[in-house]
């Protein structure tokens, strides 16, 4: 098999495919599993619902990178629209939009798993050879060769006032030219992102990767999939054309991520097991400043130090993590309370205004179990996530440390997002925080690291896939992805599935031969 | 259990129809219209006039900024909302048409105009009441319009720079290639072998 990109607009007639293995996903999971598995000598077919698009493409307009290269084109959001859900669409996934963080998923999340939800594949050790990898390929890498830009300086200056714990991010980034425009897809081919990386390596094996094809159902006969069903999308109205692919593979893998994986399976009947449920979000809620310094959110890598001073706050409590976004306009404006001319002049002021977000750590507590994922009668994607008072004590309390870190940074006026924002201008104002509401349309809640849903487990009833990522009640179905996560991870978990990955190509090539 | 956007925006229509002969009128008070450009393919010229008025609530021309309708905010929509699921495009239609509405405007926050019709004091009172009101669906309405007029309006170039943004910035992207193939491995060439475990 000769490996290339097809895009839809090659696709003029319906297809009738057969392989080994049939990949729905071209994301974090997706790819390197592509890779691996082609590099061993399978035959790989890759579908992807968005589209390829590349260096030349990335105009860095954000109407446009919106439109292209995420979901919904940045409008998925949970049911009751009370959270933003930030998640990529094209070859590639969110890797082409993502901010560059990368972690190893750490000892204490491996170990919950193991001890609480029966998770006894995956250990630092199992892992480790295949992070060495892909931290190999992906150059990932302690991103110290430049000062963090002033954004995320302070975040490091509060944090040292503070003598809180903080630290400098890894990223999978080569000769970065510190461009900010990391989520509008990197201009500069920096971003070591899966369509310059895994996917590249999987077609140069053999894959053929179809952009614009999604996978609309699998279709099941004696406990296997026989075949996956998927339409030709049109990349102007996003809505399938009459064209169809259709996928004869031996092995299906489902890694589309923690929404649409989960989606596929309902779609498909495939219905045992809790899937679409225990679906995290990391919920993150910001905090806005303003300096008598130029900030200048939007420039400069837009990652590069992190908190994890209050990742573990004890039992019953949701812990959380400190980073700092880009603050491109859009992005701002969106997640500004502001309207008229208070936020004309917020803009106006925008150049000298830091944001700090504050990502919270969901299904770690006893009876946390995020939200749900489901099909409805109109064929829509929902996600329901309820935000209960475990969520708003830990929103209070991360808005409290944003401000602590904001005032120690020098912030001249601290701003909550509020409908009815509270403005602070000393750290004593901070008090007030306690008298806000927290939770659903109080203030803006955004996600940008989907887990869950797909979870797995040892057992059937509680899970969707054993430990080794294949489906309980499918034979020849494996999911690989963030959807197979028991819980959120407390780190960006990019790394985390392409290490999952990895690791679950050796079993699946097994199964495909 | 939390109401859906779709269950609360019917009861909210439900109870327009529900309040009588006697608020009729109010209810039926029509839409102060704008000229509406010709390559409108979804809203109707009163939807269109309706979203004028909201998009220029929330962006005003102040600061020298061009107001929403200048900065062609509801025809943006036109587009934007005409690509979604259906069911969603119906939910939008609804908020309008809820924001609008005088009988509604007299019930929840003492307006006995129309949105269009009231000046752009009340208006943007109304949108207030809107986005801190104690009925949940009023604020998910507010955020869904507020996201997607600001998402529409500051995506564009000329109102970041008027805000002092410098992007988009050009890297010399457009003039590099775009692979569709790849020079393919004679053997694979993974950096170590896949070690398959039985």
């Amino acid at each position: 098999m000769s490996g290339r990109i097809v895009q839809g607009t090659d696709i003029t007639s319906p297809q009738d495919l057969t392989c080994d293995v049939c990949i729905v996903g071209s994301g974090a999971g997706g790819s390197v599993l592509a890779a691996r598995l082609a590099e061993a000598g399978l035959s790989v077919i890759v579908l992807e619902e968005g589209g390829y698009y590349a260096r030349p493409d990335f105009d860095l307009n954000l109407a446009s990178a919106f439109d292209r290269l995420y979901q919904d084109g940045g409008r998925r959001a949970t049911d009751d629209l009370s959270i933003t859900v930030l998640q990529g669409r094209s070859i590639g996934g969110s890797t082409t939009i993502n901010w560059t963080t990368c972690y190893r998923t750490p000892d204490r999340i491996l170990d919950h798993w193991r001890d609480v939800h029966g998770v006894d594949t995956l250990s630092a050790e199992v892992l480790g050879p295949h992070w060495d990898r892909v931290e190999d390929r992906l150059n990932i890498h302690t991103w110290d060769e430049v000062a963090p830009n002033a954004h995320n300086s302070i975040l490091s200056a509060g944090c040292e006032a503070l003598d809180w714990e903080y630290g400098i991010l890894r990223r999978n980034v080569k000769n970065c030219g510190n461009s900010g425009y990391c989520g509008h897809g990197c201009p500069l081919d920096a971003k070591q992102a899966m369509h310059v990386t895994f996917i590249p390596d999987a077609c140069r094996a053999g894959a053929v990767v179809y952009a614009d094809v999604r996978a609309d159902r699998y279709e099941v006969e004696d406990g296997r999939v026989i075949a996956v069903h998927a339409s030709v999308m049109d990349r102007a109205t996003k809505k399938p054309t009459q064209t169809t692919v259709i996928v004869r593979p031996k092995i299906a893998v489902t890694s589309g991520g923690a929404i649409n994986s989960p989606a596929l399976l309902i779609r498909s009947g495939i219905t045992q097991g809790p899937v679409g449920e225990r679906t995290f979000l990391h919920p993150v809620v910001a905090l806005v400043a303003t300096y008598d310094r130029d900030i200048t959110p939007w420039a400069g890598a837009p990652q590069s130090v992190a908190s994890h001073q209050f990742i573990d706050r004890g039992p019953d409590t949701m812990g959380c993590f400190l980073e700092v976004p880009p603050m491109h306009p859009m992005l701002a404006s969106v997640s500004s309370p502001l309207f008229g001319d208070d936020e004309a002049a917020f803009m106006a002021n925008l150049k000298r205004t830091g944001t700090l977000i504050a990502l919270h750590v969901d299904g770690l507590v006893p009876g946390d179990n995020g939200g749900t994922v489901t099909i409805d009668a109109h064929d829509r994607i929902r996600v329901n996530y309820p935000l209960t008072a475990l969520h708003q004590e830990a929103f209070q309390f991360s808005h409290e440390r944003m401000a602590e870190v904001h005032f120690a940074a020098g912030a001249t006026e601290v701003m909550s997002l509020h409908g009815e924002p509270l403005r602070m201008h000393a750290l004593a104002d901070a008090a007030q925080l306690a008298t806000k509401s927290y939770g659903a349309h109080e203030h803006p809640i955004f996600t940008a690291h989907q887990m869950g849903g797909c979870m797995m487990g040892p057992d059937p009833a509680t899970s969707v896939v054993d430990t080794h990522l294949k489906h309980h009640h499918i034979d020849n179905l494996y999911v690989v992805d963030g959807s197979v996560f028991p819980t959120a991870l407390g780190v960006n978990p990019s790394q985390t599935i392409y290490g999952i990955a990895s690791w679950a190509a050796e079993h699946i090539a097994v199964a495909a031969r | 259990m939390t109401p859906t956007r779709r269950t609360v925006l019917l009861i909210g229509l439900a109870s327009i129809a529900a309040m009588g002969v006697g608020t009729v009128t109010l209810g039926l008070r029509g839409t102060t219209t704008v000229e509406a450009p010709p390559e409108l393919t979804l809203f109707s010229v009163e939807q269109y006039s309706v979203l004028c008025a909201i998009a220029d609530t929330l962006h005003t021309g102040a600061n020298g900024l061009p107001t929403g309708t200048m900065a062609g905010v509801p025809l943006a929509l036109d587009h934007v909302v005409g690509t979604m699921n259906p069911a969603d495009r119906d939910e939008f239609l609804q908020a309008l048409t809820l924001i609008e509405n005088a009988l509604v405007g007299a019930l929840l926050d003492q307006r006995t105009t129309t949105f269009t019709g009231s000046s752009p004091e009340v208006r943007a009172e109304t949108l207030r009441a809107w986005q801190n009101s104690r009925v949940y669906v009023r604020r998910q309405a507010f955020k869904a319009l507020k996201g997607l007029c600001a998402g529409v309006y500051w995506s564009q170039p000329e109102m970041g720079r008027l805000a002092g943004y410098l992007g988009p910035m050009d890297y010399g992207q457009a003039s590099s290639e775009k692979p569709t193939t790849f020079a393919q491995h004679a053997v694979a060439e993974p950096s170590e072998p896949l070690e398959v475990q039985p």
